[in-house]
């Protein structure tokens, strides 16, 4: 019973231990008495996030078993009670976080309920505005520190659920516990995707669940689990080592190398994350949309986005641009409705100058596109691909950098202004990222995707996912030391 | 199909029992040496995680001596190493160094009567100062100003002030041991045609079995490397890395490395330097990085030091506030230099081996 309670105590506490699964309570080593919350120097594990431990043997697996045992309208029940609980975990049960999903998710099926009677324009604007109102107070007021996890994105979720009310597309969701279970399912409740609500609700009141699903949702969640951590988590400690030198001091080699992996870096982080939520959600019998269609294939930057983070380009097309009038009036028009979008898209990935110039400089990219770069562009698929991958590359500098003046220093360094450097440090990390590299710039390419689909039916796929999740659980459990991450000197 | 999945749960299943097996079996096997010198020496038992050698050395150095206290029925008034952290070194480090003398004679016989009897003061003449007065960084160390006694060196916070400094050409011949710090000194301001063993990471526990690779020689161990090459000086800079472990474990270590290098280089001046200091936002992380904790340390690094052949040089005294701490500014993490930093180190370094007499140049 005591070692019960230490144990759901560790579990709790934040700065808790990390514990072997099938040692959770390591009691006496050496005489000493260990309790989960004993101070450990690798002991500062992330939230429950899926590439954590505690969601793949604890969670999971649990929840799973739960959930396959129900059938019908308990599976939803069991839906909702687990994604609250994971955004227990995830949110450190702070009242905050939690109370901001109850009373969001409340108001939405309030006015679902509202809107399904009187669907008209004018009743969805105030509901509307108390959502993006809640967020802006969240980023702009609060300075983005206690923005509730994952707010951005089930925001937008009910956001997008009214609005298809009021469209006609769905009808609104009667039952509250079925309502919870839809909006707030623990697959996207983090970072997305934000899903097509028509779909979700057909989803939502049928699941299918078989094994079909779970197989295929199980290699998903296992490849997406192999992109965050056998290559994102390990691509992102070069930038960190470059911040470590301080950028102003690294050569023009080191830096071009670290900008180039802290982008693989993004890419791979969300585009695992987001694997993983398509995984799930078809081990729980949900159809979601994938986030990313191989964005660094696109052929210009207008593609790009809608490649990158494809869910969230599709609502801001479909509740933004759209709803403003989209391209069918004149060009004057057109690029003002392109202005809002591309303000907004720079408001909700952050605030700063950093994240408002970004967004400028990839409107200015896309308007001129529109208007003239496109016929240039049309000429050559060569210069299509170049263009995109360098003007990219470059506009994540400022996300990268963190502030303006740091932006200025790394583009100082990217074009060599005040000379090159002595690429001792070059020379000293490539050996060392070559083989990471070159995986990262191959999997940036529709190459894999096209193996894959080809191998997926053959039987021995089932054991080389197997292999990957073995070497996925390696590297979560030695990242603590990895000599990229700065545990060591 | 169905044969498909059948596998499938086979496999699943078996690696499930094969994780119990292993997860059991190994309870043990990684700790984490945190508390000082107390008796807390293991903290985590991560799962799956045999790859820390580490962690595993210094927790088998710590065990040792735990050991030999044991067999031992206290020798020579030795007894207060469960006392916590002990402020005055030589008697805590005299019952480690009674392994040194083993191997320690056939070279030079000054240095062999030096351990039984090593007293701080020592290094007094051996400190080159950069301009010709008396070090003045050494002496505020041993008595604090005010009868208070400080436990660190107040530095000058980056202010350095050249004196006569020697040629870059000095360290043509010279051998860099240590950790990521010297690994920031090789790609950022490299000297000469010096050798650099290091690499993130290495401990006093691991430098004898790690190998590294530099780009005047192949990958190998430091023992291989120094019996391939001769060269006139070694410059040791190892301890970021055992802060959080057990003083007498590391003292034990350094004493073994020294006699490594003594008895493959007996010709080369040693010279060993302070582990520098961290910032106060590193201290917050981990309390073993405090001022007072390092400092403790570079005490028994310099009571290695006999200013015949070996020597000590406190990189503090350039870096380090008025309070023992690396200040903001010159670092992002709290623990290593911004990379522009360090040919400002070298420059220092310069003058503070300036009247180190090496043997053939003088």
């Amino acid at each position: 019973m005591r070692k019960l309670k230490i144990f759901c105590k560790g579990l709790f506490s934040s700065g808790r231990l990390w514990y072997n699964p099938f040692i959770p309570f390591s009691t006496e080593i050496d005489g000493v008495n260990l309790t989960p919350d004993t101070p450990c120097a690798f002991a500062k594990l992330d939230r429950m996030q899926f590439h954590s431990i505690e969601f793949i043997f604890y969670f999971l697996p649990a929840f799973l078993a739960v959930y396959y045992v129900l059938r019908g309208a308990a599976r939803q029940t069991v839906l909702a009670a687990g994604s609250l609980l994971f955004y227990g975990f995830a949110a450190g049960w702070r009242l905050l976080p939690m109370g901001s999903l109850l009373a969001a998710v409340s108001l939405g099926y309030l006015g679902g309920l509202l809107l399904g009677r009187w669907p008209k324009r004018w009743a969805l604007l105030p509901l509307c505005a108390v959502f993006a109102g809640g967020l802006v107070f969240f980023k702009l007021y609060l300075g983005g520190v206690l923005l509730p996890v994952g707010m951005s994105f089930y925001v937008f979720q009910l956001i997008a659920y009214l609005a298809d009310i009021v469209r006609g597309r769905i009808s609104p969701e009667k039952d509250p516990l079925r309502f919870l279970a839809e909006t707030s399912m623990f697959p996207r409740l983090l970072s997305g995707p934000i899903a097509d609500s028509a779909e979700l609700q057909r989803d939502c009141r049928a699941p299918r669940v078989g094994l079909f699903t779970f197989h295929m949702g199980l290699q998903e969640f296992v490849l997406g689990l192999a992109l965050k951590v056998i290559l994102a988590n390990r691509l992102g400690g070069l930038w960190a080592q470059g911040a470590v030198y301080g950028f102003e001091a690294v050569s023009t080699p080191f830096m071009w190398l670290a900008l180039v992996t802290w982008c693989m870096r993004l890419y791979f982080d969300f585009y695992g994350y987001s694997l993983m939520a398509v995984g799930l959600g078809h081990m729980l019998g949900y159809n979601l949309p994938m986030n990313f269609l191989e964005p660094y294939s696109a052929k210009s930057v207008s593609e790009f986005f809608r490649r990158w983070h494809a869910t969230l380009g599709r609502w801001f097309r479909d509740y933004l641009y759209i709803p403003l009038g989209g391209s069918r009036q004149n060009t004057a028009r057109t690029i003002l409705n392109l202005a809002v979008v591309w303000a907004v898209t720079g408001f909700w990935h952050g605030v700063g100058g950093g994240y408002l110039l970004w967004a400028g400089v990839l409107f200015l990219l896309i308007v001129n596109e529109r208007l003239w770069l496109r016929r240039l562009l049309d000429k050559s698929r060569v210069l299509c691909h170049v263009y995109v991958v360098a003007v990219i590359l470059l506009s994540w500098v400022p996300f990268a950098a963190g502030s303006v003046q740091e932006t200025l220093v790394v583009f100082r360094r990217l074009f060599g202004v005040g000379g090159v450097g002595a690429m001792e440090d070059f020379r000293h990390w490539i050996p060392m990222t070559a083989r990471l590299f070159a995986l990262g710039l191959f999997f940036a390419t529709p190459v894999p995707k096209l193996l894959w689909r080809r191998l997926q039916k053959k039987a021995w796929a089932d054991l080389g996912i197997l292999a990957l999740f073995w070497a996925c659980l390696y590297f979560i459990a030695t990242s603590a030391q990895d000599p990229f991450i700065y545990f060591q000197f | 199909m169905k044969f498909r999945y059948i596998g499938l749960g086979v496999s699943i299943g078996a690696s499930l029992a094969a994780l119990v097996a292993v997860g059991s079996y190994q309870k043990e096997t990684i700790l984490r040496p945190l508390d000082l010198d107390g008796g807390v020496e293991t903290v985590a038992v991560p799962f799956l995680l045999a790859t820390d050698g580490d962690l595993k050395l210094q927790v088998e150095a710590a065990r040792e001596i735990r050991a030999e206290e044991a067999r031992v029925p206290v020798p020579q008034t030795f007894s207060p190493e469960e006392s916590g952290p002990a402020e005055t070194n030589p008697p805590e480090t005299n019952p480690i160094e009674t392994a040194p003398p083993v191997t320690e004679p056939p070279e030079t016989s000054p240095a062999e009567t030096e351990p039984p009897e090593t007293t701080p003061p020592e290094t007094v003449p051996t400190e080159p100062a950069p301009t010709e007065t008396t070090p003045p960084e050494t002496a505020p160390a041993d008595s604090g100003p005010g009868g208070e006694e400080l436990p660190f060196t107040p530095g000058t916070a980056g202010v350095f002030e050249p004196g006569p400094m020697v040629d870059e050409s000095w360290f043509d011949n010279a051998l860099f041991i240590g950790d990521s710090r010297t690994d920031g000194l090789r790609l950022f301001s490299r000297v000469g045609k010096a050798d650099y063993f290091c690499s993130t990471g290495l401990s006093v526990y691991k430098v004898l079995k790690t190998e590294c690779s530099d780009k005047n020689f192949a990958s190998q161990k430091l023992e291989s490397l120094l019996d391939s090459r001769t060269y006139g000086k070694i410059l040791i800079c190892l301890g970021i890395n055992e802060c959080g472990g057990r003083l007498d474990a590391y003292v034990r270590a350094y004493g073994q490395l020294l006699d490594t290098v003594r008895a493959k280089q007996p010709d080369a001046v040693i010279i060993l330097q302070a582990i520098m200091t961290c910032s106060p936002k590193k201290e917050a992380q981990n309390a073993c990085f405090s001022p007072a904790n390092i400092y403790q340390r570079n005490e028994a690094i310099r009571t290695f030091a006999d200013g015949q052949t070996v020597f000590y040089i406190d990189v503090n005294t350039l870096f380090a506030g008025e309070d023992g701490y690396l200040p903001d500014g010159f670092s992002s993490d709290g623990c290593h230099l911004y990379a522009k930093y360090y040919p400002l180190w070298v420059d220092w370094m310069r003058c503070q081996v300036y009247d180190i007499p090496v043997k053939g140049q003088e």
